[in-house]
């Protein structure tokens, strides 16, 4: 069985920005390549039918990296703009099987926003011990270009 | 810097296959030996096909090999505890990242539009 002490993690960030905006960064496939995964980070061919049940496709490539790795997932709910919940999946073919979850909320408070992000389920999947090792270089190699 | 990069592409290409994935995932459940991995795939396959996938999941340093009289055993490195609160962090990093460059996103287009 797998440990239930590191299957999830949360974090939350403030933005000077009405919650509209914000949500629409998550929703418009232009400006989701713009930021998901930091600067430098190249997304093509970003891919999102932004409606419960469909899946959106991003293909990230770092500069270091001739490979490109695709993420993809499904929407399970979408309350714009408060909550948006969609599954995370790292590989060429989306697989339910090793997909995590990501819950997003947003919070406006003053013309500002707070964002709430949940991942969780990193214990869900049955192929995680086989995944960790490489998607761990894989997170790692993001983070190195941006210490 | 240069040896670092390597190991990542090593480990990358030696999980960019599918069958060495399916080798990874039967050593999950525990050490096995080179002919007992060999089994699923020996209507697709030769042993020294599965040698050499073996052979590059060692290079990768994702398994390790124990010889015990003429039988090798193969088994995962990785500490599953470990790497997974590893990787936990590197996606908390991954995230931390995102939102540094989406701050920049929604709070500069907030001053294009005023």
């Amino acid at each position: 069985m797998k440990s239930p002490l590191v299957s999830e993690l949360s974090l939350q960030r403030t933005f000077n920005a009405p919650r509209e905006r914000v949500f629409r960064a998550w929703s418009d496939p232009e400006l989701l390549k713009l930021w998901l995964g930091g600067h430098g980070v190249k997304s093509l061919h970003a891919r999102v039918d932004f409606r419960v049940g469909g899946m959106y496709e991003m293909d990230m490539q770092v500069p270091t990296d001739a490979g490109i790795q695709r993420l993809c997932g499904i929407y399970q709910e979408i309350k714009a703009p408060e909550k948006l919940v969609f599954t995370w999946s790292w590989g060429d073919k989306y697989s339910a099987d090793d997909a995590t979850l990501v819950t997003v909320t947003f919070i406006e408070n003053d013309g500002k926003t707070t964002m709430t992000l949940k991942h969780e389920r990193f214990d869900s999947a049955p192929a995680r011990d086989m995944h960790i090792k490489g998607w761990d270089m894989c997170v790692n190699r993001l983070v190195n270009l941006f210490p | 810097m240069v040896n670092y990069d390597e190991t990542l592409n090593t480990v990358f290409s030696a999980l960019s296959d599918p069958t060495r994935r399916a080798i990874l995932t039967r050593l999950a459940d525990g050490e096995r030996s080179v002919s007992e991995l060999a089994e699923p795939f020996e209507k697709q396959m030769s042993l020294p096909a599965i040698s050499k996938h073996i052979r590059i999941l060692t290079e990768a340093g994702l398994v390790q090999k124990r010889k015990e009289g003429r039988v090798n055993y193969i088994s995962l490195v990785a500490d599953p505890m470990q790497t997974a609160t590893q990787w936990l962090q590197n996606y908390q990093q991954f995230w931390e990242n995102s939102f540094d460059a989406l701050t920049q996103l929604v709070e500069n287009e907030g001053k294009q539009d005023s």
